[in-house]
């Protein structure tokens, strides 16, 4: 029986990582000063010498400047991408692999474009990003979550007729993808509670607290109910008390998808201290912690339907 | 005049959309009813499976399942609405008769019969109850409509009358758990 790990006993496994972790941040830290230092003294003399020759003093000074911020954030990017990817590798990587039954973490990969739309909770966005992408077992149950970034284009036009585009965000936080316990066709999607109820499809279901937090969608009627049992709808209420009411699911394909928000950007490194780092790790251990519960709070591995 | 002519029209716009409604309730009814024929047909389809096993394992045990056993070589289609009836509150005993059985007879339990069966039955019966919740909310929707103004004066003008609610039965209303089961 796989059970995950305290904190404490992952903490004294990941110290030597850490360790590592930590050479390498010193290392990129004085390499961005070193190369500042550098490039920031050549910027300097040039702008100086080139206002200096061409009477161009004041805005030679600006251009300069802007020049010189460029130059030393991109070298600050490149080294702090050094230590990111050590980071995610020797830390994330082995995180997952500890706290799940085959884990395995994707830095650069999550939940695709294609559950995300197919879950039906949100429109279809025109910018998806997903990363950080962790996968693995909870008992019998395959688990699959990222953190995912949807944006839509809007566009608007002013009074002179000219175009004004901006993204607005769809959905920024986790989705978590599980293998559901029953096997189902259909779409089932479980919304928050608003006043309008849109279309046919609606399914009116028996607890009154769930009908107030959720309202119900199916292509199926028969299958939304025997998706959400009484017991399911008691604990999906439950979870959500412990979500602060921020829970959206969706069935889909035989799987739940749970999307939370969360405009907190989850295991990056940090490039200026240890000690952010070191605290970053228990808020990641606890984040993966929580995703992981849902499926024993949804109780996902009763497994006495003919979908073992 | 034109006004009358205004009243009236609104007055029969008014009267088909009730109609309609009171008609498209009722319908979801039938159509949430059809699907609780359904199910009980797939239920309906184990009992050659639950019959094979008992006869495997538990021969001796055969009187229990006796009424089931009957049904074995009948077709679900040819069963009377009264017949459907009592073979849902048949299967239902029979169900709990089998998987008390299993405590009886390890090699039953054991089986890989036994667990596909149960998992089968399991299955059934929560779809079942989906069903029959399904056909419940149709009811309560449908009943609404023919108790609330103004659809209630076309109902009472086209004879659409209220119907009963199906009684789900307490085990339905919960998950079922394979401890339970056992100990039923």
């Amino acid at each position: 029986m796989f059970e995950i790990p305290s904190f404490e006993e992952i903490e004294k496994e990941l110290l030597s990582s850490e360790e590592e972790v930590e050479e390498v941040r010193r290392a990129q830290m004085s390499s961005w000063g070193g190369k500042s230092l550098i490039w920031g003294s050549v910027i300097i003399f040039l702008t100086l010498l080139v206002s200096y020759l061409t009477d161009f003093f004041p805005y030679g000074l600006f251009i300069g400047a802007v020049l010189l911020v460029f130059v030393i954030s991109g070298l600050y990017s490149s080294c702090k991408s050094e230590v990111s990817a050590v980071y995610k590798e020797k830390i994330i990587g082995k995180l997952t692999r500890m706290m799940l039954k085959d884990g395995e973490y994707l830095p650069n990969s999550g939940i695709t474009e294609n559950i995300f739309c197919g879950s039906g909770l949100f429109v279809t966005p025109d910018r998806y990003h997903a990363e950080d992408g962790i996968r693995g077992h909870v008992g019998n149950t395959a688990v699959n979550f990222s953190e995912v970034h949807a944006e839509e284009q809007i566009v608007t036009y002013d009074s002179k007729g000219r175009r004004h585009e901006h993204w607005n965000t769809i959905f920024r936080g986790f989705l978590f993808v599980a293998d559901f316990n029953k096997d189902f066709s259909g779409r089932t999607v479980v919304c928050r509670n608003s006043w309008f109820k849109w279309g046919g499809n609606r399914v009116k279901l028996e607890n009154p607290d769930f009908e107030k937090r959720f309202d119900v969608y199916s292509s199926d009627q028969v299958e939304a109910r025997y998706i959400l049992s009484p017991a399911l709808m008691e604990r999906i209420v439950t979870l959500d008390e412990k979500y602060d009411n921020r829970l959206l699911l969706s069935f889909y394909q035989s799987s739940l998808i749970v999307a939370l928000e969360d405009s907190s950007d989850h295991f990056e490194v940090s490039f200026c201290s240890r000690k952010s780092n070191i605290n970053s790790l228990r808020r990641e251990y606890d984040t993966i912690c929580d995703l992981l519960s849902i499926v024993d709070d949804l109780n996902l591995n009763l497994r006495i339907w003919t979908k073992e | 005049m034109d006004i009358i002519w205004i009243v009236i029209a609104v007055i029969a716009v008014l009267l088909i959309i009730c109609y309609n409604t009171l008609v498209k309730k009722r319908n979801q009814v039938y159509n949430a009813f059809a699907s609780i024929d359904v199910m009980l047909k797939k239920r309906f389809d184990l009992i050659p499976n639950l019959v094979a096993t008992v006869q495997q394992y538990a021969k001796h045990e055969q009187e229990t399942f006796a009424k089931v056993i009957a049904l074995r070589n009948t077709q679900y289609s040819s069963l009377s609405q009264e017949e459907k009836a009592s073979f849902d509150a048949t299967f239902t005993q029979a169900g709990r008769a089998f998987f008390a059985l299993a405590e009886n007879y390890p090699e039953l339990k054991a089986s890989e019969n036994f667990s596909q069966l149960q998992r089968s039955l399991n299955e059934t019966e929560e779809q079942l109850s989906a069903a029959r919740r399904t056909y419940n909310a149709s009811v309560t929707d449908y009943n609404n409509a023919v108790q609330v103004f103004p659809t209630n004066l076309i109902a009472g003008m086209m004879g659409f009358s209220q119907r009963e609610l199906l009684a789900i039965p307490e085990e339905e209303r919960r998950n079922p758990n394979i401890k339970d089961l056992f100990n039923s």
